[in-house]
């Protein structure tokens, strides 16, 4: 016990891990407010940047990266109407109409304050709830983990994108990158057309950066002409009435971020949506109409988007499964030093989980300083124009891949991504599940071939096993229930059923 | 949300391609080992390439309907509307820039390419002034130096 809280508190002791954390936060809330560079993207190349770094320093970078990216997205969303990240769709929607009104500092404040309740409950609910589920995660059988990571694609690929056709495609692809090399079982070469170049397998860190930094750049060549509009800020920090009032709701969204966040393949996109769309159904009287300024409409998706972060770490430690597109990356950056997550993490090195979760602490307490001040720089420093950002983004994912291997095929393979991811981009198709799929493919992969095997190759026996112990016919359940749930039978019955209770609450 | 959502530009053509693609997959995962075990090596890329054929057939069908819906005036097609739709010149353009930045890394290093490269979209994207020009490409050189050679420590090409 005395050894975790050490290993907790190690980063608020070390000074140099304090500065890198500091760092990385401060970085992460210009970075995740900077429309073109995404938290994922920033991550993806910090990887391969930190490779020979000592773990706890690489990590203590990029979780700060990481909460300071999704805090600072909502900053462009309420100052500039375009979020910095997926997941400050939602605070756009009456951060920006707020700004109009000349409460843009006010926003901003009142946003501060709710991330920063948002992240310590989530990190409250990553310090009780993961351990828990790590010990369960030990009962989990091949079956279990195939149905984990199957859950996790359905709702990545449905809730992320315009199709779920598209989602599955999407997926499916990153599935087929995660097969190409040796087989982990057979050492057998898998879709390599022959090549001795490929028997490695294609690296992971050259598809995220191609999908996420490359084709970002591209696509925001699009936009190249789109000048942002000034606002006044002043007037930041919120009163502590406001903060009070808003205190329920904040908690509220807090709680349903950080299960969002846990479910594998969700993230603080979806948990901000949900959260907005539960503060709009529940509100009886906001302080002005929804989607017209509403603060109410600026609290729950920020309290949310913030939980859903420690939320996200859940799934990531205790079953190696990522619980959104950024923590897919940080199960890379752990694979690159070496370590494979899932239940044995949380029991060989429950150090490394104490670790985290310091630095999470710490990240959020840093949002509150940062959040607070600074904002007429943070202003200036946004309007970087995107001729010279777009170019150093190419160039950056250029030395982020290279760094990773030291070799050129990867760089090939990354520019190959970004281009794909282009047009996957423009016609609609979502990128997230590409990623996971990467992540996910080999995982499944080998889960579904060990359950098989110890069914005896016998698809009865094997369809058997999946309701033949509690945890697996919950998982399997589940997982039906999500099926069926993207079907038109199941969607006009839900909308039958919505209408008649309508019905019958106006009568 | 199907039902709304417009077919671009393209788009077919683009979705069949990956169709071709993904059959090609389809075909190299069979011939891991065929229809062999039902745990073998095979298995799992089969199913996954599986996933993109028929994702992708269903994505065709329905936006087929969709474009019958949209009549005749947005016809598929690679025709002007492609190019400003989907891939206006300037990212065509910018996009073989890279290509050939990247090719070039091969031949003469990361520095001299970097720097050109660097310059050349500075100029072509942001100002035309070229004391700017030079000035922001040799302070993007220094700071990637600087970043990457001290703090990182990482090899480059």
């Amino acid at each position: 016990m005395e050894g975790d809280l050490g290993y907790f508190l190690m980063a608020f002791t070390d000074p140099y891990l304090l500065m890198l954390v500091a760092a990385g936060t401060l970085a992460g809330v210009y970075v995740g407010a900077i429309p073109g560079i995404s938290v994922t993207m920033a991550v993806s190349v910090l990887i391969s940047l930190t490779f020979s770094w000592d773990l706890n320093a690489a990590l203590a970078l990029m979780t700060g990266i990481y909460c300071g990216g999704v805090y600072g997205g909502g900053r462009t969303a309420i100052l500039l109407n375009m979020p910095g990240t997926p997941a400050a769709v939602a605070t756009g929607l009456d951060g920006y109409p707020l700004a109009k009104l000349g409460e843009a500092g006010r926003a901003i404040g009142l946003t501060t304050v709710v991330s920063v309740i948002g992240g310590f409950f989530g990190i409250a609910v990553l310090a009780i709830g993961a351990p828990a589920v790590a010990e369960t995660a030990l009962l989990f059988a091949p079956r279990d983990f195939l149905l984990l990571a199957l859950i996790g694609l359905l709702l990545v690929g449905s809730l992320s994108g315009e199709s779920l056709a598209k989602g599955v495609f999407a997926a499916a692809l990153g599935v087929m990158i995660g097969m190409v090399g040796l087989d982990n079982m057979t050492a057998q070469p898998r879709m390599t057309f022959g090549q001795v170049s490929m028997l490695g397998g294609i690296s992971y860190v050259a598809a995220m950066i191609g999908f996420f930094g490359l084709a970002e750049a591209l696509f925001q060549l699009r936009q190249l002409n789109i000048k942002p509009v000034k606002q006044n800020v002043d007037k930041v920090a919120p009163s502590w009435g406001m903060i009070r009032k808003f205190l329920p709701l904040s908690l509220r969204s807090s709680v349903i971020g950080v299960i969002v966040g846990a479910l594998p393949g969700a993230g603080g996109d979806i948990a901000s949506l949900l959260a907005y769309d539960q503060a709009k159904r529940t509100v009886k009287n906001p302080t002005r109409p929804f989607g017209a300024g509403a603060y109410e409409g600026l609290v729950a998706p920020e309290s949310a988007n913030n939980a859903a972060v420690s939320g996200a770490y859940i799934p990531m430690l205790t079953l190696g499964i990522p619980g959104d597109a950024v923590t897919a990356v940080f199960i890379g950056a752990l694979y690159v030093h070496g370590l494979r997550p899932g239940p044995m993490l949380m029991i060989e090195t429950p150090h490394l989980f104490w670790f985290i979760v310091g630095t999470l602490m710490l990240a959020n307490l840093f949002l509150l300083p940062f959040g607070l001040t600074g904002v007429k720089v943070f202003a200036k420093i946004m309007d970087v124009p995107r001729g010279v950002l777009i170019p150093a983004v190419v160039v950056l994912s250029v030395v982020g891949t290279y760094a990773i291997q030291n070799s050129m095929t990867d760089v090939y393979w990354m520019l190959a991504f970004g281009v794909l991811g282009y047009f996957l981009k423009v016609y609609g198709f979502p990128i997230g599940p590409i990623i996971l799929g990467v992540i996910l493919g080999p995982l499944m992969d080998v889960s579904y071939r060990r359950a098989m095997l110890s069914s005896t190759n016998d698809p009865g026996a094997f369809l058997v096993s999946l309701v033949a112990n509690p945890i697996s016919a919950i998982l399997t359940a589940f997982f039906i229930i999500l099926l069926l749930s993207q079907t038109r039978m199941w969607q006009s019955l839900f909308n039958r059923r919505s209408k008649a209770g309508n019905a019958g609450t106006s009568s | 949300m199907d039902e709304f959502s417009t077919v671009r530009k393209g788009q077919m053509v683009f979705q069949v391609l990956l169709l071709v693609g993904s059959l090609i997959l389809f075909w190299e995962a069979f011939k891991i080992e065929g229809i062999g075990s039902i745990s073998g090596s095979g298995i799992f890329p089969m199913a996954a390439a599986l996933a993109l054929v028929i994702s992708l057939i269903v994505r065709l069908v329905a936006d087929f309907r969709q474009m019958r819906r949209q009549g005749a005036e947005r016809r598929e097609g690679l025709d002007e509307g492609f190019f400003s739709e989907v891939l206006p010149l300037p990212i065509l353009a910018f996009t073989l820039v890279c290509v050939l930045y990247v090719a070039a890394m091969g031949q003469f290093g990361f520095w001299i390419p970097t720097g050109v490269f660097m310059a050349a979209a500075f100029a072509w994207l942001y100002s035309r002034n070229p004391l700017k020009v030079v000035l922001i490409t040799g302070g993007a050189i220094a700071f990637i130096y600087l970043v990457f050679a001290f703090v990182f420590k990482v090899y480059l090409p």
